[in-house]
């Protein structure tokens, strides 16, 4: 196995896989900067390109423009509040409440370097893990999702540190907005107006997009200035970050599991591991009062998991031919054009494959993080333009960010019926991450709430694993009303 | 202490909106009711406090700090860094827009989309905001307007995503047929 391992790396000194790969980064990191794309549609735009290469480059091109995607995400998330994959949407909470403090710099270098370990983390647990693959992916059924979505959730109390009360009401809206829409259960439309667009549910990328980012660019146009309110150079801080990262190396490695685990469930998605990895660390914290106005913690925790989540993701879709997350069915895809079948055959007759896949995934992040660290001094110059100058460009990126994730005019419409609501919610003290954590949880809890009751009824509570999530998040929660009331 | 209506008003269209969904709740299955019923019934019991407590003005004050919150250092901190931004915003002459101004060019922005299409709302939008807002010669919010469409047409070419090309493009097409 090790000689595998060390000839599949070999490879990488081969122009044309070098090639692949810096070209993979560079296209992850526009893709993951550019909002409402991300990594599903970025792999849905170069599958057709691989149709005729071989197969270890297309997928080093394939898996290296992924894994550079998160990293992408989180520079507009930072720097402009706008997350540039749907997975970035906890980042935006810490790392905006940062650059107007002028640490731009420094919320990049911690973002890039969790992001790096947080990936290198998923692919250590991923060989790891190749031996026992099976019985931990069914180890995983609907009562566990659900007490995971009830873990997000929990994100709520520990946000809303203001005003309880408004805290749990946007939460409590943005739970309800999820649920417009088909019901799965029960095939029931609910909520709908009698609305064609609303009958598949609102698309949150649109709402995420609004409330945060074009919000934001609103209220730099009314509050004047910059976004940062610094007036040094906040691209200096970029050592400080990636020494931040290393500083809380247990939170990485902790949030780096969870994101993990969590990629390991098929069809979860990273959305759910960024908000509970925030959810966990914003638990554990010593200071829990400083998330959300701009703690590195809540940078760090995010990233790793969203990043580690890739490893977590390949365990069921190499293993056994499930995604793990919606970008791996189309790498799944990817396998099938390449005549590979996933599967215990994949682990035997192509190892050297998997193995060229894991080393990807390595470099990319290491190298994604160098790229887009080495660009962060020009980047931060962004938050010190007018806002006069930047907002218009932020209104119209946001608008089409909202359009490209579809196609459709409407979320364009949307995207700015969020953004005004933004602005209201965010002046009359209405938490906005609330309502997006009910709106990302709400309608999976639902639906896993409805599967569990239906298989295993009340008793769905008891299963071990769901008792252990149970206990860790009412502990958790104690835990965090309690320092924050302190 | 004086009311402000703006609260009052937001925290009422909250109230309408969780009692118009709590309504139609009722309208369906068991099955497909009780998760939001579960959460409407708390959330409206929530939004009708928060708006009383927001009309009697005692109550407001503490619903605005959560009844618990202390200064604390962090935001001694915040409130002076909003104070030097403000004072910095000023004397760079970057002084802010008047709220329903800030709105109106984003509500211009949508309509002249939803009429004339994406890349000539987004080219004029700029063209005009960085002419007028920002105070830039012309010369520059042009070269900002045309880079940025080209920027646009490429990504949304490269993202095979069609390009949406307004109301009185399709209407003509449709008099032309």
């Amino acid at each position: 196995m090790a000689h595998v391992a060390f000839e599949a790396l070999y490879g990488f000194l081969s122009w044309n896989l070098a090639l692949y790969l810096a070209a993979g980064v560079m296209l992850g990191l526009v893709f993951g900067i550019l909002p409402g794309v991300g990594g599903t549609v970025a792999l849905a735009i170069l599958l057709p390109l691989t149709y005729q290469m071989e197969t270890h480059p297309a997928l080093v091109l394939l898996i290296a423009t992924h894994s550079a995607v998160m990293f992408g995400g989180a520079i507009s998330a930072i720097l402009i509040n706008t997350p540039g994959t749907s997975q970035n949407v906890a980042t935006c909470f810490d790392g905006f409440p940062l650059a107007r403090q002028g640490r731009a710099g420094e919320a990049l270098g911690a973002a890039g370097t969790a992001s790096a370990l947080g990936g290198i983390f998923g692919v250590v647990i991923l060989v790891l893990v190749i031996p026992v693959m099976r019985s931990l992916v069914l180890a995983f059924g609907s009562p566990e999702y659900f007490m995971l979505c009830i873990a997000g959730l929990t994100v709520i109390a520990g946000m809303s540190r203001g005003s309880m009360v408004k805290g749990l009401i946007s939460g409590g809206l943005g739970v309800l907005l999820s649920l417009v829409g088909w019901d799965q259960a029960t095939g029931q439309l609910r909520f709908t107006g009698g609305l064609l667009y609303l009958y598949d549910g609102i698309d949150f990328v649109p709402v995420v997009i609004g409330l945060f980012a074009l919000s934001e660019a609103m209220q730099l146009l009314i509050r004047g200035g910059a976004i940062s309110s610094a007036t040094h150079s906040s691209g200096r801080g970029v050592m400080k970050g990636i020494g931040e990262a290393f500083r809380n190396i247990s939170l990485v490695l902790r949030c780096s599991a969870v994101g993990t685990v969590i990629g390991m469930i098929p069809g979860v998605g990273g959305t759910v591991a960024n908000l509970v990895a925030y959810a966990h660390g914003l638990q554990s914290s010593r200071h829990p009062e400083k998330w959300g106005n701009g703690a590195i913690e809540g940078v760090i925790a995010p990233q790793s998991a969203i990043n580690a989540k890739d490893g977590g993701a390949l365990v069921p879709t190499l293993g056994f031919g499930i995604p793990g997350c919606e970008s791996t069915t189309i790498l799944l895809g990817a396998f099938i054009v390449h005549g590979l079948t996933p599967g215990p055959a994949m682990l035997g007759e192509h190892v050297d494959v998997v193995f060229v896949m894991i080393w990807t995934i390595v470099i990319a992040n290491l190298l994604a993080t160098a790229v887009g660290l080495a660009g962060a001094r020009p980047l931060v110059r962004l938050t010190h333009l007018p806002g006069t100058v930047l907002a218009p460009f932020i209104f119209v990126l946001c608008l089409l960010g909202a359009f490209a994730s579809r196609g459709v005019f409407v979320d364009i419409v949307l995207a700015a019926v969020a953004g005004l609501a933004g602005l209201a919610m965010k002046r009359f003290g209405y938490s906005r991450a609330a309502l997006v954590i009910g709106l990302i949880l709400g309608k999976t809890a639902e639906a896993n709430f409805h599967t569990s009751y239906q298989a295993y009824g009340w008793s769905f509570w008891l299963r071990p694993i769901s008792v252990s999530l149970l206990v860790v998040t009412v502990a958790g929660l104690i835990l965090v009303l309690r320092r924050t009331r302190r | 202490m004086k009311k402000e209506w703006g609260r009052i008003l937001f925290a009422a269209g909250i109230v309408a909106l969780v009692s118009w969904i709590t309504a139609f709740t009722f309208q369906y299955r068991p099955r497909a009711r009780l998760v939001p019923l579960v959460i409407a019934l708390p959330t409206l019991a929530l939004a009708v406090y928060q708006m009383l407590s927001e009309i009697s003005p005692a109550r407001a004050r503490e619903g605005r700090t959560g009844g618990t919150e202390r200064p604390t250092l962090f935001k001694v901190g915040t409130a002076a860094r909003e104070i030097i931004s403000h004072a910095r915003a000023a004397e760079s002459g970057g002084r802010g827009m008047e709220p329903p101004r800030a709105v109106a060019w984003l509500a211009a922005l949508v309509a002249s989309i939803w009429l004339a299409g994406i890349l000539p709302s987004v080219a004029l939008f700029l063209l005009l905001f960085i002419r007028s807002e920002a105070s830039r010669s012309w010369l520059f919010a042009l070269a900002a307007a045309f880079a940025a469409s080209i920027a646009i047409y490429g990504s949304l070419a490269l993202l095979c995503v069609e390009m949406y090309q307004g109301f009185l493009r399709s209407l003509m097409q449709s008099g032309a047929g």
